[in-house]
Order: structure tokens, then sequence, then C-alpha cells
């Protein structure tokens, strides 16, 4: 009420008072940043969508059609969508939890105090995910060669014949999960570090008195405790993950046979190779819905097991 | 997305920061990977000889090339002149981004339309325009192990289509042999679209992939399945190797025997020499096995112009002079891109080298490929299908019914266009 008055206006207070326009005025440059580069694309994108916006629209705008639920229907019935829908989540279901898995042990490991040498493991294990990704990638592609390659003659060393692991549509994809876990799970490893640190050392020392082994007390303290952690781990992973593009990308450009063709890879080729601008956005929304209802079922089921 | 995102950012920044000096007329002219880094010197004497004039270069990489082309498209950030492989411009034709050329030719007394390879300067002309003058050319040629082809008993590189395959079956049985391990008497691409050989095949075979000026899909007739099958034919027999890392080791590959023949351009001729030395005279080019022709693809760059361009006299003074065949002499020397101007062709190096000669016979029956922009789109789909019958999840004609289908999908807006008389020429 003091405020209203204060502003002393004649309408009622609904005209806005220096004081509470300074808020608005200090978010104005982000929000009008984000309306122009994001909100507005969306909205563009979205409208395209129910259009079949190509390259002759480019030229004139007129040549576009109003072509309705058309595109998503087409993507129903186009089997190289199922064919990427379902390399995306074969990705996903093997990569992120291999990513995880990976990320925890590595974290667990580097906290115990017996491992020396902390910092510089720490580096090793990060420099990947600081690597630039096409430099890398050439890398690997020379490690899976099947005449040359390091892991073909690594695995020689087992006894295991040699593989032409990017050309064959059944190893591909494990070939390109095993680069993307090495590639990835760095960054996940430091947020489990985070953590594991901020767990108290006396429930440790607890347990330890109860006569819990190191086993138990990973399962009883460490896990539980991770939580919150593992959740912001998981739905960044998962966010991550379902949009597989650069390695595959790269390193088969989809192929063979669409075995590594990702949603996002199709996307990308529909909309910057052969200018379906239509299709490529309903595409993009299909995808942010898919990762949107992953997502809320992520948070119930953790909110859910912490009610518990 | 965001990756692709702050990709475009980058290129939109790289694009508005052409620097202006002087009082100088300016043509910004952009070049691709290693044709720009090598044009330098022919772009500095003609700013010599044309003192007015000052050529703003910038060289693009190859792989980023046509996404940059047309985001510049967009942007309004096009130069006025450029290089343009020649299969990208009848997307940059769709968008009317191209300035026709024609009343410039006859009033030139450089660039005479006879003096060209007719499939090649065919690629740049669309309905009764010309919107490009071709650089330089590229076709097919066959590469073959002569040491190997001479000890299976043939003492020619194959001359047609059933040669070729007799050859393919008589290398693969020798090399493997030789080697103790599998090898391929050819290595052929297992998803054609990415070399565009498939239409080779099919033209060879007086096969068209499309009718109705472009309009339909002709994947179904008798001739174009027929290729099909002779395509697959290598693959089915193992004549040509499924794994595709053969490509990236193709030089090694050739020297070892794992492949023996394969199909590409002229720039191998050089990488042949230098990458894999100790082969040198152990092989040999020549002309594409015919059938019914020995039609190939009409490729390489043309120089265009753009439309919304303020210097085109300039720019069109630039093509001249890079279009003298003394020019495309000393071009053809640093790059070993082959001479579009036929009269270049008359030096030593060039018809006096019998490995170039074999280019040359089979430029003359190059053609250009369909000038659509959806011939990208076309070609992949094709090559997503043949690579479903190689690894046998598909068979041919499940495979042709897929293709039809597919390609009559592609080009139903181009048929749309047409029929409502928006399509401009």
């Amino acid at each position: 009420m003091d405020r209203r008055k204060s502003a002393g206006s004649a309408v009622g207070g609904k005209r806005l008072s220096a004081r509470t326009a300074v808020p608005y005025l200090f978010i104005a440059p982000s929000l009008v940043l984000l309306t122009i580069f994001f909100a507005i694309p969306v909205v563009i994108a979205f409208l395209m969508s129910f259009t079949d916006f190509d390259i002759y629209s480019l030229a004139n705008l007129s040549f576009a059609r109003f072509v309705g639920f058309r595109n998503y229907a087409n993507l129903y019935s186009d089997p190289l969508f199922w064919k990427a829908m379902f390399n995306t989540f074969y990705f996903l279901v093997v990569g992120a939890p291999l990513t995880i898995l990976v990320a925890l042990t590595a974290a667990v490991l580097l906290n115990s105090k017996l491992v020396r040498f902390k910092s510089v493991l720490r580096v090793g294990y990060f420099a990947p995910v600081v690597a630039t990704l096409v430099a890398v990638s050439v890398v690997w592609k020379y490690i899976y060669d099947p005449h040359f390659g390091l892991l073909n003659y690594v695995l020689s060393f087992i006894g295991v014949s040699p593989h032409d692991w990017l050309s064959n549509p059944f190893w591909a994809m494990p070939a390109i999960i095993l680069f993307a876990v090495w590639k990835n799970f760095g960054y996940t490893m430091m947020i489990f570090l985070a953590g594991l640190q901020t767990i108290p050392e006396a429930l440790y020392e607890a347990a330890e008195i109860d006569g819990a082994g190191p086993f138990q007390r990973f399962w009883k303290i460490t896990v539980p405790m991770l939580a919150p952690t593992t959740l912001f781990v998981t739905v960044v992973t998962l966010i991550g993950y379902l949009q597989l593009f650069a390695e595959p990308y790269i390193m088969t450009g989809g192929g063979p046979v669409d075995s590594t063709l990702s949603i996002v890879l199709m996307m990308y080729r529909q909309g910057f190779r052969y200018w379906q601008m239509g299709y490529a956005a309903s595409i993009a929304f299909v995808l942010a819905a898919v990762i949107f209802i992953l997502t809320m079922i992520e948070m119930k089921i953790q909110g859910e097991a912490r009610a518990a | 997305m965001i990756r692709i995102f702050s990709l475009l950012l980058l290129a939109f920044l790289i694009v508005s920061c052409s620097a202006s000096p002087g009082a100088k007329k300016i043509v910004r002219f952009w070049a691709m990977g290693f044709e720009g880094e090598e044009v330098g010197p022919l772009v500095r004497q003609f700013e010599r000889q044309n003192p007015g004039i000052h050529v703003d270069l910038q060289v693009i990489p190859w792989t980023s090339a046509h996404d940059k082309l047309l985001t510049a498209f967009a942007g309004n950030a096009l130069p006025d002149m450029c290089q343009l492989g020649n299969t990208w411009i009848p997307e940059l034709h769709a968008v009317n981004a191209l300035q026709p050329l024609d009343s410039l030719i006859d009033s030139s007394n450089g660039v005479n339309p006879d003096e060209y390879f007719s499939g090649i300067w065919e690629t740049n002309r669309i309905g009764n325009r010309t919107y490009g003058i071709p650089w330089y050319v590229d076709t097919r040629v066959l590469f073959y192990r002569k040491d190997m082809l001479n000890a299976v008993g043939m003492h020619h590189p194959p001359e047609n289509w059933n040669q070729l395959l007799e050859a393919a079956k008589l290398l693969t049985d020798y090399s493997t042999k030789l080697n103790n391990r599998k090898c391929y008497g050819i290595y052929l691409p297992v998803n054609p679209s990415f070399e565009f050989d498939e239409i080779f095949f099919a033209w060879q075979n007086d096969g068209t992939i499309l009718k109705d000026d472009d309009c339909y899909s002709n994947v179904t007739s008798s001739n174009d399945s027929a290729a099909f099958d002779y395509y697959l034919n290598f693959f089915k027999r193992g004549y040509a190797p499924t794994e595709s890392n053969a490509t990236t080791n193709l030089y090694q590959a050739f020297a070892s025997g794992f492949v023996c023949m394969f199909i590409s351009g002229p720039w191998n001729i050089d990488q042949l020499r230098n990458r894999v030395p100790y082969l040198n005279g152990r092989w040999a080019v020549a002309p594409l096995p015919m059938n019914k022709n020995r039609a190939a693809n009409a490729g390489g760059s043309s120089l265009v112009i753009f439309r919304d361009s303020k210097v085109k006299k300039e720019a069109w003074k630039l093509i001249e002079f890079l279009s003298r065949p003394k020019n495309q002499l000393q071009f053809y020397k640093t790059t070993y891109d082959l001479p579009a101007v036929k009269s270049t062709w008359k030096d030593s190096t060039l018809l006096g080298n019998p490995m170039v000669a074999a280019f040359y016979e089979q430029l003359e029956a190059a053609r250009p490929f369909p000038r659509i922009p959806e011939w990208e789109q076309v070609t992949g789909k094709m090559g997503e299908w043949i690579e479903t019958v190689v690894w046998e999840r598909n068979t041919l004609s499940q495979a042709i019914r897929g293709m039809d289908s597919d390609i009559n999908r592609i080009l139903e807006k181009r048929r749309w266009l047409r029929r409502t008389g928006r399509m401009f020429e």
C-alpha cells in the first residue's frame, strides 16, 4: 500500500513506479537477447514445421506451402526416422549408464585416500572432455582402423580376430559408444567428485565403528548421499546423449547402412544438406518433445524414490 | 543444436568482416580449398595488369563451402564472384542468386563456348541461359594395376562391361592367392552417392534415372535397373570390398593389391605418384569401360558472378583473365586441375602424357548430372537403397521400388512449381 502511495499516480497505482521498474530494467538486456535469439527462432521454426519450406522457398517465400501436419505424418511413416530413433535410444540406453558408471567408479577411486598423484589423474581423465572433438575423433578413426588400428592390434594378443569396427553395421554403434564414453565421462566424474566431497566423513567413521565393510559403506552411504548429484548427472547426460551428432557425423557419416544415423544427424542432413527446412523443423520438435517427456519421467522417478 | 548454431554464428562473423581499402574497384572473390590457395599468384598478376581493380580473395574450405554459400545468400553476404562446383549451380540458380552471362559471352573475345568440352559447358546452362564459365574440369576414369592385369593375361585395360567384370574376377582370384588373404579386383563405393558412381552405370546403359523434364523417377525402367544389377554384381560375387575403410587408405590398398582397380578423378594421378612412388610404372589410367556408351559425369568448378554484384564488369574481366590458355596452363601446373579450355591441352605436359590423355577422351563423353536442386537428395536416396542391397537387407527389386517412390516424393515440389507456373528459367 505504501509503495503505491509513494508512486503518487492518478490511475490507481497501475503505472510502474521507478522502484518496480528497476528490476525489469536489469533483466531487460538478457530478456531482449533471449527473445531475439531464442524465443523468436523457436516460434518461427515451429511455424516452419507446418510448411514445406525448402530451397525454392528461400528464393521466394510464396513457394512454401502450408501442409498442416504432413511433415509429422511423413516422419511417422519414414523408416529412416524410426531407424534414427532406434539408434539414438540404443546410444542412450547403453552409453548413458556406462558413462555414469565409469564416471562414478573413477570419482570414488580418485576420492579414496589410497590413491596418489590425484591431480595428475584428474587432469588425465578430464583431458578428453576439453580436447577438440574433431581432432580426437580423427585419432579414434585410426585406432579403429581394420588394418593398422591399435584396437585390433591389442585385441590380437587375446586371440580376437580383426574387426572392421566403423564400417560394419553391427559394430559401428558400439565403437561410437566406446568413443563417447571415453570423451564424456570426465565431466560427469568431476561432478561426482564434488558430490563426494560434500558427504561428511563422520558418517563413514560411524559406519565403520558399527562394523560396515567397504561395500556396505558404498551402498548405504555413498550412493544415497549422491542421489541429488546422480539426478543432475542423469538429466544432463540424457539431454546430451539424445542430441548425439558430432561423433557419427565425423566418424561414420551416419553409415554403414544408417546404423549410426542419429536424430540430430538426420535433422542436419535434411536441413542443411537438402534444405528441407520444414521437415527438419518437425524432427527438431519431435526430439524436443521426447527430451521433455523423458526428463519429466526421470524427475518423477527420482522424486518418488526420495519421498519413499 | 547449440554447436550448430554457434558454427553458423561464426560463419556469419567471418563473412561480415571483409575489408575495403582505397578507391579501387573491389571484386570480392571466393575460391575453395586447394584452388583458393593456388590462385593467389594469378590474381596478383591480374591486379598488376588492371591497376584499377583490387581482388579481395577469400579461401573457403570445401567441406563448409556449400553451407556457407547458402547461409551467405540468406544473409545477403554473397561475394561478387565465386568458384562453384558445377553441381551446385542448380541450387544457386533455384534461389535466383546467379547472374546470366550470355550477353557478356557474346561480346567477349576471350571466352568462346566452342573452346570447351560440350558436356562440361552444358553443366552451366539451365533453361536457355549460361550461369557459369568452366574453370577447371574433372571426370572419372579407371585406375588399374597394369602389372597385375598383365599377370592374369589381359594386356590392355578392360574396354567394355563384360571385360570389366571379367578383369575384376581374374584380379580378385590372382591377388587373393598372391597376398594370401582376401583381396578384391575393384574398389567401388558401397554407398555410391558419395562418389556419384551409380549414375554413370545407368547412363552407360542408356538409363536416365529421371524422366519427363526431371519431374519423375525413371529407375524402374529396364535400362536403369539392369545398370544397378550390374553394379551390385561386383559385391555379390565378392569382387569389390564392402568395408569402406579401403577409401581412407585407398593408396595403400591399391599398392598392396588389396584392390586392383578403382574409378576416380584426376587428382589421384598426383596423389598416387607422391604417396606410393615405388608403384610408379605399374599402374595406369584408361577411359571407363563402355557398354552402350562411355558416359561419365562432367565435373569440376565454374566461375560465376552473383546477381547482386555491383562490379560485374570487373568480375567478368577476372573470369576472362583466368580463362586464357596461358593462365589455364599455369594453373594446371600448380594444381594438376585439368584445364577447361581445350586449346590448353595442346601443351606437351597434357596430351603428351598418356595418363592425362585418358581424361581428354573421357571428357569428350562427359555428361552433366540432371540440373535440378534436388539432385543431391535424389542421389543420396539412391545410394542408401543400393547400400541396403549390398548388405542384403533388401532385394534389388525392393530397393528399386523404394527408390522410385522416394524420388517421386522428393520431386513433388518441383512438379507443383511447374504445374502452377511458379518455376522461373
